[in-house]
């Protein structure tokens, strides 16, 4: 460890205890910057990121059985542990296509039961808060994305807005 | 203390297709027979085309078959059709008006039973009630109201929806013909 440095004159006293000060402020931001854990998968040929927080469980290797009288999105059950679970594919809301996939991601929600249709999981990646680039300051009700993320330079990849594509969801329903 | 949960089962006529199947509360008709002499008719409404003779009397029959193996997108292995017979009487009492309705149209139609085709594969079992669970909460309601309660699951292959028989004719009923 090097011995202190000796400072003689006031001014430059006052001047180094205003800079540590400031310094020790810094390191405080530093240490509350919150970190935020994203999962990042592919849907057919598009990487889409998630809050990690919102899923329970991937599965797969399971059928999808069709049910009637939902919007097309609802591409029907799955049997998890006996119990069935509402599958939305997004593909056909982004692209009005069918995903042809049996990989699920089992959303963590109380008060439902439901998954989304993946191609895979390529990764979980944890990035400040601040790494997330908001599309905008106040989010539309039928803005699907939140923001991107770019875990990787030269790579942006959208945040889905999950809450709203349930509103949707909730919304289409009301018509049935 | 220990405690034995109650366990609660009641009669289902189970209707099999491939990888589906559906079961309906069997307190919700009032038989079965062998459907013979079936006449085409013309009819505003979809599956609702065609009559059969029983004790004399000419039945509007409803092919639930047909709406089954359409809607629910789901193939008949069966190689006949049965015929269940629901007494107008036992629909609920906001439900009867539409259905007598429907049959006062044409006073040549008995006034006492409406007919349903079902798939040949079908059977009376008892189905133990904590088996069965109800649609996901976020579509519940909506499903509901077209007569799909609930579901289990037979092995990984298989899903047996559980079916309300008055409230899926009535919604048929209140189809437009198109």
């Amino acid at each position: 460890m090097s011995s202190p440095r000796k400072i003689e004159n006031n001014q430059e006293i006052l001047k180094r205890i205003e800079n540590s000060r400031s310094d020790s402020q810094n390191k405080d931001e530093a240490i509350t910057i919150r970190l935020e854990k994203y999962m990042i998968i592919r849907i057919k040929d598009k990487k889409y990121a998630l809050h990690a927080d919102d899923v329970r469980e991937i599965i797969g290797g399971i059928p999808i059985f069709f049910v009637p009288f939902t919007p097309s999105y609802i591409r029907g059950f799955i049997n998890r542990h006996g119990e069935p679970y509402t599958v939305i594919d997004l593909t056909v809301l982004f692209e009005r296509e069918n995903l042809d996939s049996t990989t699920y991601l089992i959303l963590k929600k109380d008060d439902d039961q439901l998954a989304i249709l993946i191609s895979d999981v390529l990764e979980i990646v944890k990035l400040p808060e601040t790494e997330l680039h908001k599309i905008s300051s106040s989010i539309n009700e039928d803005d699907y994305f939140i923001g991107s993320i770019s875990p990787q330079e030269q790579e942006e990849i959208f945040v889905l807005n999950l809450q709203n594509v349930l509103k949707k969801l909730e919304a289409d329903l009301s018509g049935v | 203390m220990e405690y034995e949960r109650a366990v609660y089962e009641q009669d289902f006529l189970l209707l099999s297709y491939s990888r589906m199947g559906f079961f309906i509360n069997r307190s919700q008709f009032s038989g079965s027979t062998s459907l013979e002499n079936v006449k085409k008719i013309k009819s505003p409404l979809p599956y609702f085309d065609s009559i059969f003779t029983y004790n004399g009397e000419k039945v509007l029959l409803f092919d639930c078959d047909a709406f089954l193996t359409a809607g629910y997108r789901c193939e008949n292995e069966g190689s006949s059709r049965l015929c269940l017979l629901m007494k107008t009487s036992d629909f609920g009492p906001s439900n009867r008006p539409a259905i007598s309705s429907l049959l006062g149209n044409n006073p040549a139609l008995s006034q006492e039973f409406l007919g349903l085709i079902i798939t040949s594969r079908a059977e009376i079992t008892k189905i133990r009630i904590d088996e069965i669970f109800l649609t996901p909460p976020g579509i519940r309601e909506p499903l509901k109201k077209r007569g799909l309660y609930g579901c289990r699951f037979s092995g990984d292959r298989e899903i047996q929806f559980y079916i309300d028989l008055e409230i899926t004719v009535l919604n048929i009923m209140k189809r437009k013909a198109g």
